[in-house]
């Protein structure tokens, strides 16, 4: 038995967050160098009663409507967030009740970022390809905006919210259509992007609440979200292209067997900067961001799914998909289409 | 590897700064275009041109380019 990509939809909130917003919230400050840096324009915001598994929710019934699947097929849900309603119950269980996914599946949540599309593929592979389940609805969710100072500009113009459900499915067959893979995982980065307060070891306090301004004149608190761009900066280019590497040798393929590269959608910049330093070609290289911004882990399958839309998918490609983020916490892998 | 050339490629990786306006005397970060984008710029360069990897916090530590420069040439 083996496993494939059957289905990809996503939602993203109906209001957004263009840039010409940012800029009158802060008039000293040049939006246009920002914009061509990340090459976004605009993100989508959730609304205040607007949470992750809300837009999870909305994201497979748009899957369901599409591509005409009964909820009572899916026989496991994963769910990929690190903005959950709840400590515990588990969203994943909430979100089988609110689908009407039948009582006899399995379902849970796991919390990752950027890397978390990547470990998802990865799981929903191992629970087919053991048999433990046929069709696996793989949802990644993120409302990073409620962790977000509305003063701190350093991740007000990259992060969006949204959601993407995929269809992993079993398929009879001896070929391979997910992986192999790739991980790695350093924590020592902890701190480079993280929600310092609100969990248990250090719990929301009036403290946590109190708001400071950076070097860059960026006012957060511990509360909210930080994000050391150049250390993140650093780790991606140090990390990502030894990723690319294995997976030609463990896939026993070269850059020229590889027909589309569908990495993190983390910010322009950076992007350009690691295609530059893998050495793929331009046309190779998909991008999806100006409308959407950094998805964290619903970047790659929304950006997937628009490539598909745009044609630049054919029957029997191989493309690399690689994740890499907060955690540290990265993986990639191939997929056969 | 000479000091000029580095001062050339800095000048080249920050946005709105004119070739040969900076020296190895010059305090970078208080030129008026050193910001956070300046910084991730710096840190794209030395990757690129001098496959050196330098931590945001090391090259805030520096003061002048010639600084900089001394402390790239040290990672090589």
């Amino acid at each position: 038995m083996k496993s494939y990509i059957k289905a990809i939809s996503y939602y993203l909130p109906e209001k957004r967050l263009d840039n010409e917003t940012i800029a009158k919230e802060f008039p000293e400050w040049s939006i246009e160098k920002i914009a061509q840096k990340t090459g976004i324009h605009t993100r989508h915001i959730a609304d205040k009663n607007e949470l992750s598994s809300d837009l999870g929710i909305a994201s497979a019934k748009k899957l369901f409507q599409e591509y005409n699947i009964d909820p009572k097929e899916i026989d496991f849900v994963l769910f990929c967030t690190q903005s959950p309603d709840y400590f515990l119950p588990t969203t994943a269980c909430y979100i089988q009740n609110e689908l009407g996914i039948p009582k006899s599946s399995g379902a849970f949540d796991f919390n990752l970022g950027c890397s978390g599309f990547i470990y998802g593929l990865s799981i929903a592979k191992g629970l087919i390809e053991t048999e433990q389940a046929s069709n696996v609805l793989l949802i990644t969710a993120e409302t990073y905006s409620k962790f977000i100072h509305p003063k701190d500009k350093s991740v007000k113009t990259i992060f969006g919210d949204a959601a993407a459900s995929t269809l992993v499915s079993a398929v009879e067959g001896a070929e391979n259509k997910i992986g192999p893979f790739i991980f790695g995982t350093d924590g020592q980065g902890g701190k480079n992007l993280i929600v310092k307060a609100g969990g248990l070891r250090f719990p929301k306090t009036d403290e946590s609440g109190t708001d400071f301004t950076d070097e860059y004149g960026n006012v957060r608190n511990d509360n909210s979200l930080f994000m050391n761009g150049s250390e993140i900066f650093n780790f991606s280019l140090r990390e990502v292209p030894p990723v690319i590497e294995k997976l030609y040798t463990k896939a026993n393929l070269t850059e020229k067997d590889i027909s589309l590269f569908i990495f993190h959608q983390a910010n322009k910049y950076m992007l350009d900067f690691l295609r530059k330093k893998i050495k793929i070609s331009e046309d190779k290289f998909y991008e999806y961001l100006a409308e959407v911004g950094n998805t964290v882990s619903s970047s790659i399958p929304i950006a997937l799914k628009n490539a598909i839309i745009e044609g630049k998918v054919a029957k029997n490609d191989n493309l690399i998909l690689v994740g890499f983020g907060v955690g540290y916490s990265w993986g990639g892998c191939i997929i056969n289409f | 590897m000479d000091i000029n050339k580095f001062v050339r490629n800095f000048e080249d990786a920050i946005d709105n700064v004119d070739e040969n306006t900076l020296s190895g005397e010059s305090k970078f970060q208080e030129i008026a275009e050193w910001d956070s984008l300046a910084l991730l710029s710096t840190l794209a360069m030395l990757d690129s041109e001098y496959n050196v990897s330098l931590s945001g916090e090391e090259i805030k530590s520096c003061s002048t380019l010639q600084q900089l420069f001394d402390l790239t040439i040290s990672k090589k």
